[in-house]
Protein backbone atom coordinates (compact mmCIF):
# COMPACT_ATOMS: atom_id res chain seq x y z
CA UNK A 1 0.00 0.00 0.00
CA UNK A 2 2.91 2.12 0.77
CA UNK A 3 2.30 5.69 2.64
CA UNK A 4 -1.03 6.36 3.05
CA UNK A 5 -1.57 10.46 2.53
CA UNK A 6 -3.54 12.82 4.85
CA UNK A 7 -4.11 16.15 3.52
CA UNK A 8 -2.33 18.87 5.89
CA UNK A 9 -0.73 16.71 8.40
CA UNK A 10 0.56 12.81 8.41
CA UNK A 11 1.56 9.80 9.99
CA UNK A 12 5.27 10.20 10.18
CA UNK A 13 5.38 6.40 10.10
CA UNK A 14 5.16 4.04 6.66
CA UNK A 15 2.53 1.27 7.03
CA UNK A 16 3.61 -2.02 5.72
CA UNK A 17 1.29 -3.61 3.44
CA UNK A 18 0.22 -7.41 4.74
CA UNK A 19 1.99 -10.20 3.16
CA UNK A 20 0.20 -11.61 0.19
CA UNK A 21 -1.64 -8.67 0.06
CA UNK A 22 -4.08 -10.70 2.73
CA UNK A 23 -7.18 -8.32 3.23
CA UNK A 24 -9.22 -8.34 6.88
CA UNK A 25 -12.43 -8.17 7.00
CA UNK A 26 -13.78 -5.27 9.64
CA UNK A 27 -14.34 -7.82 12.75
CA UNK A 28 -10.65 -9.08 11.99
CA UNK A 29 -9.79 -5.25 11.48
CA UNK A 30 -11.31 -4.69 15.37
CA UNK A 31 -10.00 -7.44 16.94
CA UNK A 32 -6.56 -6.63 15.15
CA UNK A 33 -6.24 -3.21 17.21
CA UNK A 34 -7.35 -4.09 19.81
CA UNK A 35 -5.03 -7.11 20.58
CA UNK A 36 -2.56 -4.19 19.83
CA UNK A 37 -3.42 -1.97 22.48
CA UNK A 38 -5.97 0.27 20.65
CA UNK A 39 -9.23 0.71 23.03
CA UNK A 40 -11.76 0.49 20.62
CA UNK A 41 -14.73 0.51 22.64
CA UNK A 42 -18.51 -1.63 22.30
CA UNK A 43 -20.87 1.62 21.05
CA UNK A 44 -18.73 2.41 18.30
CA UNK A 45 -19.41 0.82 14.54
CA UNK A 46 -17.05 0.46 11.54
CA UNK A 47 -18.03 0.59 7.51
CA UNK A 48 -16.12 0.22 4.93
CA UNK A 49 -16.28 3.40 2.26
CA UNK A 50 -17.40 1.84 -0.74
CA UNK A 51 -19.01 4.81 -2.31
CA UNK A 52 -15.47 6.59 -2.54
CA UNK A 53 -16.86 9.03 0.27
CA UNK A 54 -13.48 9.44 1.86
CA UNK A 55 -11.55 10.29 -1.04
CA UNK A 56 -8.03 9.87 -1.56
CA UNK A 57 -6.57 11.79 1.19
CA UNK A 58 -8.50 10.37 4.23
CA UNK A 59 -8.32 7.10 5.63
CA UNK A 60 -11.29 7.39 7.75
CA UNK A 61 -14.02 9.71 9.55
CA UNK A 62 -16.89 9.52 12.27
CA UNK A 63 -19.45 11.48 12.07
CA UNK A 64 -20.30 14.95 10.37
CA UNK A 65 -21.50 17.98 12.36
CA UNK A 66 -22.92 20.57 11.25
CA UNK A 67 -24.45 23.47 14.18
CA UNK A 68 -25.01 27.13 13.74
CA UNK A 69 -21.93 29.67 15.03
CA UNK A 70 -21.76 29.42 18.12
CA UNK A 71 -24.16 26.52 18.99
CA UNK A 72 -22.74 23.40 21.43
CA UNK A 73 -22.22 19.95 20.34
CA UNK A 74 -23.93 16.99 22.16
CA UNK A 75 -23.20 13.18 22.75
CA UNK A 76 -26.13 12.71 21.00
CA UNK A 77 -25.22 14.81 17.56
CA UNK A 78 -22.42 11.71 17.54
CA UNK A 79 -24.97 8.13 18.13
CA UNK A 80 -27.24 6.60 15.76
CA UNK A 81 -30.09 6.71 16.91
CA UNK A 82 -31.26 3.25 15.48
CA UNK A 83 -27.97 1.19 16.56
CA UNK A 84 -26.70 3.37 19.78
CA UNK A 85 -23.61 3.42 18.27
CA UNK A 86 -21.28 6.18 16.95
CA UNK A 87 -20.39 4.96 13.35
CA UNK A 88 -17.22 5.50 11.53
CA UNK A 89 -16.84 4.72 7.61
CA UNK A 90 -13.18 3.28 6.56
CA UNK A 91 -11.14 3.43 3.05
CA UNK A 92 -11.36 0.07 1.83
CA UNK A 93 -7.25 0.09 1.18
CA UNK A 94 -7.18 -0.08 5.20
CA UNK A 95 -7.74 -3.22 5.43
CA UNK A 96 -5.13 -4.32 3.36
CA UNK A 97 -2.58 -3.24 5.70
CA UNK A 98 -2.56 -4.83 9.45
CA UNK A 99 -0.33 -1.30 10.63
CA UNK A 100 -2.65 1.15 8.74
CA UNK A 101 -5.09 -0.68 10.69
CA UNK A 102 -4.14 -0.01 14.10
CA UNK A 103 -3.05 3.34 12.96
CA UNK A 104 -6.17 4.44 11.53
CA UNK A 105 -8.14 3.00 14.15
CA UNK A 106 -6.10 4.67 16.80
CA UNK A 107 -6.49 7.51 15.48
CA UNK A 108 -10.13 8.06 15.36
CA UNK A 109 -10.20 5.95 19.02
CA UNK A 110 -7.84 8.67 20.86
CA UNK A 111 -9.95 11.76 18.76
CA UNK A 112 -13.77 10.01 19.97
CA UNK A 113 -12.44 9.07 23.32
CA UNK A 114 -11.34 12.49 24.22
CA UNK A 115 -14.42 14.31 22.40
CA UNK A 116 -15.84 12.05 25.22
CA UNK A 117 -14.53 13.32 27.73
CA UNK A 118 -14.85 16.72 27.12
CA UNK A 119 -18.47 16.57 26.90
CA UNK A 120 -19.02 14.68 29.84
CA UNK A 121 -17.35 17.12 31.66
CA UNK A 122 -18.04 20.50 30.08
CA UNK A 123 -19.20 21.90 26.33
CA UNK A 124 -17.38 22.58 23.10
CA UNK A 125 -18.64 24.90 20.37
CA UNK A 126 -19.28 23.33 16.67
CA UNK A 127 -16.48 26.10 15.79
CA UNK A 128 -13.94 24.32 18.76
CA UNK A 129 -14.74 20.91 17.49
CA UNK A 130 -13.87 21.74 14.24
CA UNK A 131 -10.58 23.48 15.17
CA UNK A 132 -9.72 20.19 16.90
CA UNK A 133 -10.58 17.71 14.50
CA UNK A 134 -9.55 19.66 11.07
CA UNK A 135 -6.13 18.91 9.52
CA UNK A 136 -3.19 21.17 9.34
CA UNK A 137 -3.23 23.11 12.70
CA UNK A 138 -0.25 21.75 14.92
CA UNK A 139 -1.05 20.74 18.41
CA UNK A 140 -4.68 19.79 17.99
CA UNK A 141 -6.80 16.94 18.33
CA UNK A 142 -6.09 15.21 15.14
CA UNK A 143 -2.27 16.34 15.28
CA UNK A 144 -2.10 14.37 18.56
CA UNK A 145 -4.02 11.22 16.89
CA UNK A 146 -1.66 10.83 14.54
CA UNK A 147 1.69 11.19 17.32
CA UNK A 148 -0.49 8.27 19.00
CA UNK A 149 -1.19 6.36 16.08
CA UNK A 150 2.54 6.76 14.98
CA UNK A 151 3.22 4.81 18.60
CA UNK A 152 1.25 2.25 18.75
CA UNK A 153 2.68 1.36 15.05
CA UNK A 154 6.26 0.93 16.55
CA UNK A 155 4.93 -0.52 19.55
CA UNK A 156 3.09 -3.25 17.14
CA UNK A 157 7.25 -3.74 15.40
CA UNK A 158 8.50 -4.08 19.24
CA UNK A 159 10.63 -0.83 18.00
CA UNK A 160 9.57 0.82 21.41
CA UNK A 161 7.94 -0.72 24.66
CA UNK B 1 -25.00 9.85 -3.64
CA UNK B 2 -28.85 10.14 -4.31
CA UNK B 3 -31.25 10.73 -1.28
CA UNK B 4 -32.71 7.20 -1.39
CA UNK B 5 -28.88 5.96 -0.88
CA UNK B 6 -28.95 8.77 2.17
CA UNK B 7 -31.64 7.49 4.14
CA UNK B 8 -30.30 3.73 3.63
CA UNK B 9 -27.68 4.52 5.14
CA UNK B 10 -29.09 5.97 7.69
CA UNK B 11 -30.97 2.99 8.12
CA UNK B 12 -28.35 0.35 7.98
CA UNK B 13 -26.80 2.38 10.93
CA UNK B 14 -23.92 4.05 8.66
CA UNK B 15 -24.74 7.80 9.62
CA UNK B 16 -25.92 9.26 11.87
CA UNK B 17 -29.53 11.30 11.60
CA UNK B 18 -27.44 14.69 12.27
CA UNK B 19 -25.25 14.19 9.32
CA UNK B 20 -28.24 12.27 7.04
CA UNK B 21 -30.26 16.16 7.31
CA UNK B 22 -26.87 18.27 6.06
CA UNK B 23 -26.16 15.50 3.60
CA UNK B 24 -29.56 15.81 1.90
CA UNK B 25 -29.21 19.45 1.84
CA UNK B 26 -25.56 19.02 -0.02
CA UNK B 27 -27.72 17.33 -2.84
CA UNK B 28 -27.55 19.32 -6.19
CA UNK B 29 -31.29 18.51 -6.80
CA UNK B 30 -33.87 17.85 -3.50
CA UNK B 31 -36.96 16.50 -5.93
CA UNK B 32 -40.59 16.52 -5.05
CA UNK B 33 -40.10 17.47 -1.15
CA UNK B 34 -43.40 16.52 -0.17
CA UNK B 35 -42.27 12.49 -1.44
CA UNK B 36 -38.60 13.28 0.42
CA UNK B 37 -40.16 14.49 4.04
CA UNK B 38 -42.47 11.48 3.50
CA UNK B 39 -39.67 9.44 2.74
CA UNK B 40 -38.14 10.57 5.88
CA UNK B 41 -38.44 8.08 9.06
CA UNK B 42 -39.16 9.60 12.13
CA UNK B 43 -36.36 10.46 14.09
CA UNK B 44 -34.49 12.17 11.03
CA UNK B 45 -38.02 14.32 10.24
CA UNK B 46 -37.71 15.67 13.65
CA UNK B 47 -33.93 16.48 13.10
CA UNK B 48 -34.85 18.17 9.70
CA UNK B 49 -37.32 20.28 11.47
CA UNK B 50 -34.28 20.88 14.53
CA UNK B 51 -32.43 21.92 11.33
CA UNK B 52 -34.10 23.90 9.55
CA UNK B 53 -35.51 26.27 12.80
CA UNK B 54 -31.74 26.50 13.57
CA UNK B 55 -30.24 27.65 10.37
CA UNK B 56 -28.94 30.73 9.91
CA UNK B 57 -27.38 31.49 5.74
CA UNK B 58 -23.62 32.04 6.35
CA UNK B 59 -23.70 31.42 9.83
CA UNK B 60 -23.74 27.56 9.71
CA UNK B 61 -20.80 25.55 10.53
CA UNK B 62 -19.15 21.95 9.83
CA UNK B 63 -17.02 19.70 10.51
CA UNK B 64 -17.08 18.83 6.52
CA UNK B 65 -16.16 22.15 5.49
CA UNK B 66 -17.91 25.02 3.95
CA UNK B 67 -21.79 25.61 3.77
CA UNK B 68 -22.76 25.49 0.15
CA UNK B 69 -25.02 28.02 -1.87
CA UNK B 70 -26.95 25.10 -3.04
CA UNK B 71 -26.96 23.95 0.58
CA UNK B 72 -28.68 27.39 1.66
CA UNK B 73 -31.21 27.30 -1.49
CA UNK B 74 -32.61 24.32 -0.42
CA UNK B 75 -33.00 24.42 3.30
CA UNK B 76 -34.80 27.60 2.28
CA UNK B 77 -36.71 26.06 -0.26
CA UNK B 78 -37.57 23.26 2.65
CA UNK B 79 -38.78 26.08 5.06
CA UNK B 80 -40.88 27.46 2.14
CA UNK B 81 -42.27 24.23 1.34
CA UNK B 82 -43.42 23.48 4.89
CA UNK B 83 -44.69 27.66 5.48
CA UNK B 84 -47.01 26.55 2.56
CA UNK B 85 -47.85 23.05 3.42
CA UNK B 86 -49.70 20.96 5.63
CA UNK B 87 -47.42 19.95 8.21
CA UNK B 88 -47.30 15.87 8.11
CA UNK B 89 -47.63 14.21 11.35
CA UNK B 90 -44.49 12.86 12.45
CA UNK B 91 -45.64 8.93 12.65
CA UNK B 92 -48.13 9.13 10.28
CA UNK B 93 -45.68 8.76 7.57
Amino acid sequence: MGAILIEGQYPNVEWSPNREARRRNLDEAIEIARRHGVDVPHDVAFFIDEFGDLGTNTTARGPRITKPAGAYVVWTDFVQDRTGKVPFLLRADILESDEAIVAVLAHEMFELRHIRDWLAHGTITVEDLIAQVSPGIKGNLHDQAWDKADAMVLRMRGQIP
Amino acid sequence: MTIAQLIQFYEEGRITSHELIPSIFDQSELGDIGVLLEALPEHPRKELNRYIDSFRPGETRSTKGPISARHEENVSAVKDWLKSNKPLRVGSL
